[in-house]
């Protein structure tokens, strides 16, 4: 094999090579790489370069906690920048893009930024561009965004789709590793219903690969053989699935990449799936990410995690380096180091910063022929694309440098536990002196894990498999399932010292903390020195631990740097909250199906598809689609309305009310109840009658108007408006169950049950008269307010004699399924007369005209004062809301009014507007606001509704319609409320 | 957050309308409006247990009074309210 | 005199069909919401036995006889679908009978596939043994559309949503059966 790819060893496919592309240059692995094995075995080390410096960055790690090694991956509407190389997954044709660099990853123009690394410290964005300098900062800005950055984001819309997905289990297992695969066993062995997640591609953590033994059989068949029982049990095993938030309830929100180890999804193919997972107890066996050494020239290509190298060697068949230095202070380095040796790496030395070793550890760098120097640290790299050399000597200063040539550096700096999820559910991290690093505390009231593994700080394997196994028996049991699991295996032991030695003072040069956000030892002194002494100020300060990785390579350093310069322990000092995701998430897989035409749930009328084939303009109304207007040749919208709302007062108009909110009220005490609910009175209503009747809310505002049917002794048809069907809905629920649940009354919604037309104009009568052959509907049947039943060629419809638009008008109802069936006949009725169908434009027009409220006078924040309302408030009666309706407030001479206006000017109004009583340039304090506005036709002028501060006081007054939002200042005069026929004449006849 | 609604079994939250504290109790119609404007206005919105309405809008709709702990989410009892309340465990 | 056309919400061929799954959309002769007052559940139940219904006493629960299936949703709340088009009446002092055979859309879903898409459009266990068949439950999808479900057998389940929603619920249904092999 070329390269850096060792003969033998790791899970690869060494017959079936992977071709693929790096900024343009082919390249070869295997299947069963990752993107930064295949790079690495192929001896590209430099990989990106550096946020804010610019500097040569390579691999650091083995999976997500790597935070240099960021790429973009494919073209187009598919591209995504900011993927770690080390959870790519290769494949055939993958198209792969450095990031942060100009003109190229080689030689990078944008590196000047090194050079002037003093300048660029912590804090400064805030304290350069200050004071005189701050507009200065528009101008930098689009510099700094070009010159500081991670990939481009993608111009074209994706065609990806993405899945959403229930699971439901008893124990919910994050992490695949031994711990992990322990402790899903022993659930599963219990009865439980086990669900495993791991985000890498297969399941076995750090064993993957590995050459030892657990309980008699090579590593790899072990965790194979778990995997094939939990399967057998109905175990949900979810591999390439990272679990990103932990919260209330034990639900777990996870992202599976379904298909990006593909070229591309197959058809129907998800691209990611987000799963809510539904648990009743979780095990977080998240494992523990290691950490790096701090001295300068830290963050070289070449530079990596100890035991990121060993699986490269183990896992994946990848020597980082021709010959390996390894760095450590504690025994886990020299581990990793007797590994890689037995892979066929070789380690030519090993520094231990820790004074002593004991003779166990001696041993491993005696059997492996490597230096081992105690009491020793590295204390510069060499190499600026590449390490080829390091510079170490004894930590205390007591002896000299000396210069060591080598090409990978391994830095064991010890162990940090993955804890995000159990802090996401509010526990607060424990600080353990031994490990060195936070353990995850207790669960929070309520929660229900438990953490197993190297996320609790056991390093050992033997350790992770009985507490895994613990872990899992604990959960099940937890759970109702009290079955006991078989015993974990056993396997070698391991050297686990820990003892990590103390974090020295803050090393000279560039030693960096944070790798991806270019934060140096010196920054969180410079961040101290300014006065940032909490944790939480030290991170936006520096920006430390805010990068894509969320700080998992850092965040531990920077509380023990924090610690030692301000004389706490790193308990006191703390840890900031981790939050929800864990790692980034794509927004298209928490978007799922819900974009573009699919973003919200659309409601349609039972007439929708003779208006889509008549020219009607559908536009939402809340979740409906319903027309504006029908356009005909040549016209706009506002001519379109303009006839039809003419066409209703000189003809007749059919207009489709389906929309409208209908609740069914059923029962002994229907009257009862609505006459508690409604302000005016309901008992009295006749059978065979309708009402137009005012809902107030508790403290006396108006909720809804709409009107009550009563078609029964025991049964009423409530109407409501489109929009406020739901409030109103849960508001008489409401009343039912928290004031007077001893009424006997059923109330059921049946706004999709029925169909409902509105026929309205002086020729409706003769209209329904033509669709009802053989019914009377002559005033004396059907008069104002009555209602009707009938059928119509065997369809039973309800009529109810109502008007909106101030014509004589009929409200048809019928069965939703005979809906588009009765609206033709009523048109096919209506020919001779001059029927047209007329939408919301018109309909909008006509109840202005009549001064009728509707959505913009109904804001929430009018009471029946405000809306010259007053006479639909019984006064025989307490009704709800009745209460609250005497406050003096609402009685204010100076309280907004209910007018009408007049545009003199002849210009359209806007909606919104405010009422001035100055001139553009002195307007004065508002008056009120425009609610509605439509041109008359009945009248000729461009009319408008508004509340105005006193205003019915005010009528014949000359003011304002102020918009400064768009340079408006029309004149308007106030009228009365009501532009056509205020006595009602023409809707009583 | 997951209710444990007694006709239907444990829900999402996103299945449930928020309607009130169930602390104070419904005036009658007829009385004063200090009464009204203190069950309107007047809240005592402690930290820890509470008692509150939700209604099961995406499900059964039956009204729940709800005891939860405000600072920790945890729900210790939900019974059902109306003409058919179960058992007051709330 | 000629009956007026009847139209379905969901046009022609409201049919989709994958491998191990097949979505239909189902009529029925007649749906109504039936509710009692407190106590008087069984005086309802026995109103309504002549008519050849049994009314379940639990929630959650399905019943059938020859004159359909009654379905608890809530403590004295029923759906009933009739298996011939003549609603019940029911006295006021016991209750009352609701027509809703306009207001809803329904769908059979059947195959091997059904219980994984029921899956994915309820948030709720629907293992066997928390909701096997005979069982009903409603909730609401992911776009806050509500749905009632019944499950008539381990792969075989009924969905009713409210007609105006009828359209969409079918266009969601196809995208989420999309990864079934549904064309």
């Amino acid at each position: 094999m070329s390269g850096y790819r060792l003969t033998s060893g790791g899970n690869v496919d060494r017959q079936r090579p992977v071709r693929f592309a790096f900024d343009g240059r082919p390249c070869t692995g295997l299947a069963g790489d990752t993107l930064a094995s295949a790079l690495l075995a192929e001896g590209i080390r430099l990989v990106g370069r550096s946020f804010k410096y610019h500097r040569p960055r390579g691999v650091l790690g083995i999976a997500a906690e790597e935070p240099n090694a960021l790429v973009s991956l494919r073209g187009g509407g598919r591209h995504e920048p900011n993927i770690q190389a080390t959870m790519a997954e290769l494949h055939d044709g993958l198209e792969v893009r450095s990031q942060n660099a100009w003109p190229s990853l080689g030689f990078d123009a944008l590196a000047v930024n090194g050079l002037a690394g003093p300048l660029f410290g912590a804090g400064f964005y805030y304290k350069t561009f200050m004071g005189p300098t701050r507009r200065a900062w528009m101008w930098f800005e689009p510099f700094i965004r070009r010159a500081a950055g991670l990939g481009p984001p993608p111009r074209q819309a994706d065609p990806d789709v993405y899945d959403r997905n229930n699971l439901f289990c008893d124990v919910l297992v994050v992490g695949g590793g031994p711990a992990g695969l322990a402790a899903a066993r022993a659930a599963a062995e219990c009865g439980a219903r086990v669900a495993l997640c791991d985000e890498r591609a297969a399941f076995g953590g750090s064993l993957r690969g590995a050459a030892r033994e657990i309980g008699d059989v090579p590593a790899q068949d072990w965790i194979d053989a778990q995997l094939a029982f939990l399967a057998g049990r109905g175990a949900v095993l979810l591999p390439r699935t990272g679990v990103f938030g932990y919260y209330d309830g034990e639900t777990l929100g996870a992202v599976e990449r379904v298909a990006d180890h593909l070229p591309a999804p197959s058809s129907g193919q998800p691209r990611q799936r987000y799963w809510t997972i539904r648990t009743a107890e979780v095990v977080l066996a998240t494992g523990a990410v290691e950490r790096p050494v701090l001295f300068a020239g830290n963050d070289r290509p070449g530079v990596m995690l100890a035991d990121s190298v060993r699986q490269y060697a183990e896992t994946y068949g990848v020597a980082c380096g021709r010959s390996v230095t390894v760095l450590a202070n504690n025994d886990s380095g020299h581990a990793a180091a007797r590994s890689l040796a037995a892979a066929g790496v070789t380690v030519a030395r090993i520094f231990d910063q820790r004074p002593e070793v004991g003779p166990a550890i001696r041993a491993i760098a005696v059997g492996i022929g490597a230096d081992l120097r105690t009491g020793w640290t590295v204390v510069a790299t060499h190499g600026g694309k590449g390490l080829h050399a390091v510079t170490a000597a004894p930590a205390d200063g007591s002896g000299r440098a000396e210069r060591f040539e080598t090409d990978c550096l391994a830095m064991a700096g010890g162990w940090t536990p993955a804890i995000a999820l159990a802090s996401q559910r509010g526990s607060a991290p424990v600080w353990s002196d031994a490990l060195g690093a936070p353990l995850a505390g207790v669960p929070a009231p309520g929660a229900r894990w438990r953490v197993a593994g190297a996320a609790a700080g056991r390093l050992d394997t033997a350790g992770c498999l009985a507490e895994g196994a613990a872990a899992g028996h604990a959960a099940a049991r937890a759970a109702g399932f009290d079955a006991a699991p078989s015993a974990p295996p056993a396997c070698a032991a391991e050297p686990v010292g820990l003892h990590p030695a103390p974090v020295p003072r803050h090393p000279d040069g560039k030693a960096f903390v944070d790798f991806q956000n270019d934060v140096k030892c010196a920054d969180v002194a410079l961040a101290l020195r300014e006065g940032y002494v909490s944790v939480e100020h030290l991170k936006r300060y520096t920006t430390l631990g805010m990068a894509t990785d969320q700080g998992r390579t850092a965040n531990v350093n920077a509380i023990a740097l924090m610690a030692a310069a301000t004389g706490r322990s790193p308990g006191e000092v703390g840890t900031t909250r981790f939050r929800a995701p864990a790692a980034p998430v794509a927004l298209g897989a928490l978007a799922g199906r819900h974009t573009g035409a699919h973003f919200q749930a659309v409601r349609r009328t039972p007439v929708q598809d003779w208006h889509v084939r008549h020219g009607g303009v559908l536009s939402p109304v809340g979740p409906w689609l319903r027309p504006r207007a029908y356009l005909r040749e040549g016209e706009t919208i506002r001519t379109a309305y303009i006839r039809e709302a003419a066409n209703v007062r000189g003809a007749v108009g059919l207009c489709d009310v389906s929309t409208l909110g209908k609740i069914a009220v059923e029962g002994p005490d229907a009257a009862v109840f609505l006459d508690r609910v409604y302000s005016n009175a309901m008992q009295s209503l006749a059978v065979g009658r309708a009402r137009y009747g005012l809902m107030l809310r508790d403290d006396g505002m108006v909720l809804d108007d709409g009107t009550a049917w009563r078609l029964s002794e025991t049964s009423f048809l409530v109407t409501t408006t489109t929009t406020g069907a739901g409030a109103v809905m849960t508001h008489l629920e409401r009343l039912h169950a928290l004031f007077w649940p001893g009424l006997r009354v059923a109330l059921t919604s049946v706004t999709s049950q029925w169909a409902g037309m509105s026929l309205a104009g002086p020729r409706s009568r003769e209209v329904l008269a033509a669709a009802l052959p053989g019914t009377e509907v002559g005033n004396g049947v059907l008069p104002f307010m009555g209602l009707l039943e009938a059928r119509m060629d065997g369809a039973p419809v309800l009529v109810a004699r109502l008007s909106f638009s101030g014509e004589r008008a009929y409200e048809v109802f019928c069965g939703a399924d005979h809906g588009e069936a009765v609206w033709e006949r009523l048109l096919q009725a209506g020919r001779p007369h001059g029927i047209m169908p007329y939408g919301t434009e018109a309909l909008g027009t006509l109840r202005i005209e009549k001064g009728h409220v509707a959505g913009g006078e109904l804001d929430g924040r009018v009471s029946p004062f405000n809306l010259g309302l007053e006479g639909l408030l019984s006064r025989k009666k307490a009704f709800f809301g009745s209460a609250l309706l005497e406050r003096p407030g609402l009685h204010a001479a100076d309280r907004y009014e209910l007018v009408g206006l007049v545009s003199t000017a002849g210009v359209p109004l806007r909606a919104g507007s405010h009422l001035a009583e100055g001139p553009r340039t002195r307007p004065g304090p508002s008056q009120g606001f425009v609610s509605s506005t439509t041109f008359s036709p009945a009248t000729g002028q461009e009319i408008a509704l508004a509340l105005v501060k006193g205003g019915r006081a005010r009528i014949g007054q000359d003011m304002f319609a102020a918009d400064p939002v768009h340079g408006a200042h029309h004149p308007v005069r106030l009228a009365p409320p009501c532009f056509v026929d205020p006595e009602g004449a023409r809707m009583r006849g | 957050m997951r209710i444990p609604c007694p006709t239907c079994g444990p829900r999402d939250l996103r299945e449930f309308t928020y309607i009130g504290d169930a602390l104070r109790s419904a005036p009658a119609l007829e009385a004063d409006a200090d009464t009204w404007a203190a069950y309107v206005y007047t809240r005592r919105n402690p930290r820890g247990e509470h008692l509150e309405y939700w209604q099961h809008s995406h499900g059964c709709r039956q009204f729940l009074r709800v005891r939860r702990d405000t600072a920790t989410h945890v729900i210790h009892a939900a019974a059902c309210v109306g003409p058919h309340a179960t058992e007051d465990e709330a | 005199m000629t009956m007026i056309e009847r139209r379905s919400a969901l046009g022609d061929a409201a049919a989709l069909a994958g491998p191990r799954l097949q979505i239909r959309d189902r009529g029925f002769a007649a749906l109504a919401l039936v509710a009692a007052w407190p106590g008087t559940g069984p005086d309802v139940a026995a109103a309504l036995a002549p008519a050849g219904l049994d009314l379940p006493a639990a929630a959650g629960t399905v019943a059938e006889g020859p004159g359909g299936h009654a379905m608890m949703l809530a403590p004295g709340r029923w759906l009933l679908e009739l298996a011939a088009p003549a609603l019940p009446r029911l006295d006021a002092a016991i209750g009352t009978v609701t027509d809703i055979g306009h207001a809803r859309c329904s769908f059979m879903l059947a195959g091997e596939d059904a219980p994984a898409l029921a899956g994915k459009l309820a948030a709720v266990d629907l293992s066997l043994p928390r909701h096997g068949p005979g069982t009903v439950l409603q909730t609401g999808s992911a776009h806050s559309t509500p749905f009632t479900l019944w499950r008539q057998g381990p792969d075989r389940f009924v969905l009713y949503v409210e007609r105006s929603y009828g359209r969409d619920f079918l266009d969601s249904l196809a995208a989420e059966a999309a990864e079934f092999g549904v064309a």
